[in-house]
């Protein structure tokens, strides 16, 4: 299963080199975002390198030969779903380095610390987003689901991103009443726990659902 | 002696193309042509065979286990080369090497290396960058590193010039002198199946018209000349396919001795090639 995720790693690996550029160019358009910078530069630069190991995939026609090898289709959905999250951890890492050195520079760009608050927001976007992505990539394959991706990239990263950040960072300002009421009783280890175990939940059906779809695929 | 790969009333409906309940066998040991015109069955069987694509009915055995409920165990032991790259063409050959590489349980690093050297591989060039001919060497490099006891090759040798075709048949026949490795090889090209193969499987329309050794196909075959007036209805009979002139014919029987006893010196009774056997029967049911 790792040579997999290495596989998508080493297809990868110049977008990586540039993603470091992606990141800076996420920091820079999103000045007016606030916290949510780094939830939404996570989420965009994971979701487009997950896209773009779905893209290669499809160009090599990677399909025939994982099902070639001494492969089950379960290991091949399994690594995808880990790429994604070493492509979140990757994201991290660069903007950790980026956010220093813009400090250390003096950089007149604003920068926010990395928080457990935004990892969790971006995670849990990022689990919607390849949450519905990716079961429908695995029945029909990229080109197949590229309107779809484009719905999810515009519908679900600007608002779902901003609007878990909001609900988890400035619940006062909130509009989904109830939600915050029920989260601000709470503290905020308890909201933590509780959109993990929602984030468990999404990811577990999620990939069932991927499974399911490429256990019926022809190739 | 045991089956390597069985194939048994495979059935397999698409919209406009059936498999139509196919079977043949292939015996550990033995290379095994897979013949037939383009479109018809080829590469569909041999995904198949694959799980690739899901069979209607029927059934594939591979080392006398399924293939499907085997799946892993029996990928294990099958090397496969395609008919065109299914690598990725933006990794090195050492890099596609690295990710494929540990998922075989008996993988041999110095075989590998072995071929690379032997084909002139660069073990540090992208695969985009490599010839069809190297693309496919590399394939076969592959397959060869992991102790497969069966190679499953659909028209490995389309596309290539003859130096390389040439030498991929030689790599075969020294291949198949180990006695536990055996061949499945899908081709159009019938003349590479002349020199190398023992058995072989005609598909036509999805439907297997003969399978057989080949020797006893090109002995019982018959590619009969004659002039126009010997060919009477009772001889038209022992004809799979005609081809009149005004002067006279040209056609295949499957009973050479039986045509050879009627007509005695009348005609021309030639060994026919795979082609003119693939050709005659091919415009047979084109005909029907």
């Amino acid at each position: 299963m790792f040579n997999l995720v290495l596989k998508d790693l080493l297809v990868l690996k110049k977008n990586f080199l540039f993603g470091i550029v992606y990141i800076l160019i996420m920091i820079v358009a999103f000045q007016q975002i606030g916290g949510s910078m780094l939830a939404a530069s996570i989420v965009v630069f994971s979701y487009m390198m997950v896209q773009l190991a779905c893209a290669y995939d499809e160009k090599n026609k990677a399909d025939i030969l994982l099902n070639s090898l001494p492969l089950n289709r379960s290991t091949i959905v399994i690594a995808r779903y880990i790429s994604t999250f070493i492509f979140t951890a990757i994201s991290i890492v660069y903007y950790l380095l980026l956010s220093g050195l813009i400090k250390v520079l003096h950089l007149p760009l604003k920068v926010y610390p990395v928080s457990l608050e935004g990892i969790l927001g971006a995670l849990f976007a990022l689990i919607l987003v390849c949450g519905i992505y990716l079961p429908i990539f695995f029945k029909m394959g990229y080109i197949k689901s590229k309107l779809l991706n484009f719905v999810l990239f515009f519908g679900v990263f600007f608002g779902g991103a901003i609007l878990l950040q909001e609900l988890i960072t400035n619940k006062d300002q909130s509009t989904l009443q109830r939600v915050v009421q029920f989260l601000n009783e709470q503290s905020t280890m308890q909201v933590a726990v509780e959109i993990s175990a929602v984030m468990i939940l999404l990811l577990f059906i999620s990939f069932m659902f991927s499974l399911r779809n490429y256990k019926k695929r022809e190739f | 002696m045991a089956a390597v790969l069985e194939v048994k009333n495979l059935t397999k409906k698409f919209k406009d193309f059936a498999i139509n309940d196919i079977s043949f066998t292939l015996e550990k040991g033995y290379i095994m042509g897979f013949i037939g015109p383009n479109g018809a069955g080829k590469s569909t069987t041999i995904k198949l065979i694959m799980n690739l694509l899901k069979k209607d009915d029927g059934e594939i055995k591979i080392f006398g286990l399924d293939n499907v409920e085997y799946e892993k165990e029996v990928k294990n032991r099958i090397g496969f080369v395609f008919d065109e790259n299914y690598f990725y063409e933006e990794l090195t050959v050492m890099e596609m090497k690295r990710v494929i590489a540990p998922l075989y349980k008996n993988w041999n690093d110095r075989v590998f290396n072995k071929y690379l050297k032997e084909f002139s591989l660069p073990a540090k060039a992208k695969i985009k960058e490599l010839s069809k001919g190297m693309k496919m060497k590399f394939s076969i490099a592959v397959a060869l590193s992991h102790e497969a006891e069966l190679l499953i090759m659909d028209e490995p040798t389309s596309g290539l010039d003859p130096i390389i075709r040439s030498e991929l048949l030689d790599i075969l026949t020294f291949l198949i002198q180990d006695e536990n490795k055996s061949v499945f090889f899908s081709t159009h090209i019938t003349s590479d199946l002349d020199k190398i193969a023992d058995y072989i499987t005609f598909i036509n329309n999805g439907s297997i018209v003969f399978s057989c050794a080949k020797d006893d196909i090109l002995e019982n075959h018959g590619l009969v000349k004659g002039p126009k007036e010997i060919l009477d209805a009772d001889l038209r009979k022992y004809f799979i396919g005609l081809k009149e002139t005004q002067f006279g014919f040209e056609g295949l029987t499957e009973n050479r001795q039986q045509v050879k006893r009627i007509l005695r010196d009348r005609a021309i009774i030639d060994r026919p090639s795979l082609d003119d056997i693939m050709l005659y029967y091919a415009k047979e049911v084109q005909h029907v």
